[in-house]
């Protein structure tokens, strides 16, 4: 059986849910006919997309865990399918890691700061707005991979390798 | 990318940038503010007649609001407030109650300023500045009185203030998000900031007190919390030193016609904000009604 390919979407902000539908689509519009048992798991599967699409909008930087966990729940049921999605997203370098993009931000932040053309208050203005953006950074995005890091169960730790 | 491998980049990364923040400032922005005549003093420059007048405000303004918490192996460690600057400070010798404990936490009061201007008389030229950090850490030894004070270094938490919702699982939103504020003040600690000079055995003092991994340390070579220059904003007001004020545009065709509906009738008119006045729109709002 050879799935279908994706087509992934380019516009940069609904990339993530988008593909994460055309998954879940592609699944049920043509189930891999040559494994008997795709009926048994269509509806764990279909379950867990639907949590996951929400738990997207709570942080997309899990974006690497759940292709992994796709992967995990697709190796059941077919070899060609794992191999299309390690295709189709490849976990480290399709996306953006939120946290160390908001980093990048606050670096061109810091860059205002040290142009000399600006007026020297501004300038000393853009180093504390790069103070509080940190502030808010580390209480935030940092704070909540923490948590993530905490909450991580032993069967998504083995998962994530 | 897993969480772990996140936070070890994430730290890698947020160091240099402070690093970085810093050199800046110290390199660039504050030598050209002196350039300018404007000083931010620090304690090692003050002349004697400006520590007559900081000692002054010292013992009337800073320390009634001062509560200085000393530290013995019998009492937990104090949850130090988020964000809060506050100073480690190392005593010899034995307070009132013949206590020895050696060591205490001095929070910066955050009911005052962070910044002061020296009247007139005091600053050499030009305007000169004095944080009130710097002003508690000249006159430590006032609030310990009988005791040595041996060191004292500036240091700051950051506690985690995410809120976590599970939408799904939790069936009253409300109370939800009520706990999780209670919760909020009291959040993990995530970074600890301190001095650059401060000796490693009271930054592993700290940091086994704030449970928190090495790697969110952050040495500071300056000023800890660099926001707290923002009160200058306020105290200087020359214009040469800011970005010009931005006044909004007026179209012409609007200014030309007395009634805007004559203008429209003319030609179509695009605004484009707030780049042009948000101005017309009201008006043509309020002469509709007439």
């Amino acid at each position: 059986m050879m799935p279908a390919r994706n087509n992934i979407t380019t516009a940069a902000n609904n990339r993530v849910q988008t593909t994460v539908i055309c998954i879940s689509l592609r699944f049920f519009i043509a189930p891999p006919k040559s494994t008997g048992y795709a009926i048994d798991y269509s509806t764990e599967i279909h379950l867990s997309l639907k949590r996951h699409i929400v738990k997207f909008q709570h942080y997309s930087s899990c974006c690497a865990r759940f292709v992994i966990k796709l992967k995990y729940y697709f190796t059941r049921i077919d070899t060609l399918l794992v191999d299309s999605i390690e295709r189709d997203f490849p976990v480290s370098s399709t996306y953006f890691n939120r946290e160390l993009s908001l980093l990048e931000f606050n670096r061109r932040v810091l860059q205002q700061a040290s142009n000399p053309d600006l007026p020297i208050m501004e300038r000393l203005r853009f180093l504390c707005i790069f103070s509080t953006n940190l502030d808010e950074f580390f209480e935030v995005r940092v704070g909540g991979l923490i948590e993530m890091q905490d909450r991580v169960s032993p069967l998504n730790l083995y998962l994530m390798g | 990318m897993t969480p772990q491998e996140s936070l070890s980049e994430i730290s890698r990364r947020a160091h240099a940038l402070v690093e970085e923040q810093y050199a800046i400032l110290n390199q660039e922005i504050l030598p050209l503010l002196s350039n300018e005549c404007i000083r931010v003093l620090t304690r090692e420059s003050w002349t004697q007649p400006q520590i007559n007048y900081l000692k002054e405000i010292f013992h009337q303004d800073i320390l009634p609001v001062l509560s200085p918490i000393g530290l013995d192996p019998a009492h937990p460690f104090p949850r130090i407030l988020n964000k809060s600057l506050n100073f480690i400070v190392k005593l010899d010798g034995k307070d009132a109650f013949g206590r020895n404990s050696g060591r205490a936490i001095v929070q910066v009061p955050r009911s005052l300023p962070h910044l002061i201007e020296l009247p007139e008389e005091f600053a050499a030229d030009g305007r000169a500045f004095v944080f009130i950090s710097s002003i508690i850490n000249y006159f430590m030894t006032e609030i310990f009185i009988g005791m040595t004070v041996l060191e004292r270094y500036q240091f700051r938490l950051t506690r985690n203030s995410d809120i976590f919702l599970d939408e799904e699982e939790t069936e009253d939103l409300l109370r939800a998000v009520q706990g999780e504020l209670i919760h909020r003040q009291y959040g993990d600690e995530v970074r600890l900031e301190i001095t650059h000079h401060c000796p490693s055995d009271l930054e592993e003092f700290l940091q086994a007190r704030c449970d928190i991994n090495r790697d969110a340390i952050y040495r500071i070579p300056g000023s800890v919390n660099l926001n707290r220059f923002s009160d200058l904003f306020d105290l200087i007001k020359d214009q040469k030193y800011y970005f010009k004020p931005f006044t909004q545009n007026m179209p012409k065709m609007l200014k030309r016609n007395k009634s805007y509906f004559d203008a429209l009738q003319k030609q179509d008119i695009l605004l484009h904000h707030p780049f042009d006045s948000f101005q017309a729109v009201v008006d043509f709002f309020t002469r509709g009604r007439h």
